[in-house]
């Protein structure tokens, strides 16, 4: 049964629609029930649409590589999920799976997008939030998953320049290092030797040389 | 190849001197009121003096660099 009109009129979204766009949103929307531990969809795949909770919990989480995972938010009734891809137009950011038997409306991507089709300086703005948005997610994900030893070995691949180039060597110093992968400076001087160690890098004064970029792609 | 020095900020050091009690290899001294490096050869760079300045004026930077081959 698609939702009533006075429920979506009570969703923050939606509260400002007029009845005729209320009614066509109405029409579009699917219900969708789950079982407990069922899965809604996954990080990655295509987005299908607005997802909204009519009972129930859904779980909306990240699974790092290794298979762990970190809960972003628990969605209860009336919250929306996974709005971020239906503005910058990419794949899930996260997976979602419920809590408890819950039921929830999808309304598709499109349905969402028509509401925009008079105003596309919203649209515009909405693309560079959900942008900002999608990137605030995977700094989670690299802050929960990975080790500091891991977010060096990619910052220093990210950044590093080779050598005899024209372009402006990166200067950093080891604070500086510690705010871009969420540390601090003991920790930076400590995992700087980790790396030496390994053979990854090699310490002389001032520079930070990569001798075994393979060892730190497969570190990071 | 040009020796990387620790950048002291004229404008921020007050010559407290915390720098030149601390250098482990003595390259630090001040020089009319403010840190200097007055003995480069001997700065290993181990930036210790880096936080150890009570006024943020002293930075010790790396440069990150792809060796050929790496």
């Amino acid at each position: 049964m698609p939702p009533s009109a006075d429920f979506l009129k009570s969703i923050p979204y939606f509260s400002p629609l007029s009845s005729g766009e209320v009614e066509s949103i109405r029409r579009q929307t699917l219900e969708l029930s789950f079982s407990s531990g069922e899965i809604l969809f996954l990080e990655g795949e295509p987005c299908r649409g607005l997802y909204l909770v009519r009972s129930g919990k859904i779980r909306i989480f990240k699974t790092s590589r290794e298979g762990r995972e970190q809960v972003l938010r628990i969605a209860k009734r009336g919250e929306s999920f996974n709005d971020v891809p239906i503005f910058d137009g990419g794949p899930n950011p996260a997976s979602a799976s419920a809590l408890e038997p819950s039921g929830v409306y999808l309304f598709p991507k499109e349905a969402i997008l028509s509401l925009f089709a008079s105003c596309p300086q919203a649209l515009a703005f909405l693309k560079v939030f959900a942008a900002r948005l999608r990137h605030l997610t995977s700094l989670v994900e690299d802050l929960s998953f990975r080790s500091v030893v891991n977010r060096m070995a990619r910052l220093l691949l990210e950044i590093a320049v080779a050598q005899g180039t024209t372009l402006p060597v990166p200067r950093l110093t080891q604070d500086e290092m510690a705010a871009r992968v969420g540390s601090v400076r003991d920790v930076i001087g400590r995992t700087l030797k980790t790396l030496e160690k390994a053979g990854a890098i090699r310490m002389e004064g001032h520079r930070i040389y990569i001798i075994d970029a393979e060892m730190l792609k497969k570190i990071s | 190849m040009r020796k990387g020095l620790p950048e002291i900020d004229s404008e921020k050091c007050t010559g407290c001197g915390r720098c030149v009690e601390e250098c482990p290899t003595g390259a630090v001294e001040l020089v009319e009121g403010l840190a200097v490096i007055v003995r480069p050869d001997d700065c290993n760079y181990c930036t210790d003096c880096e936080p150890i300045c009570p006024h943020g004026a002293i930075r010790c930077p790396f440069e990150i660099i792809l060796a050929p081959g790496g």
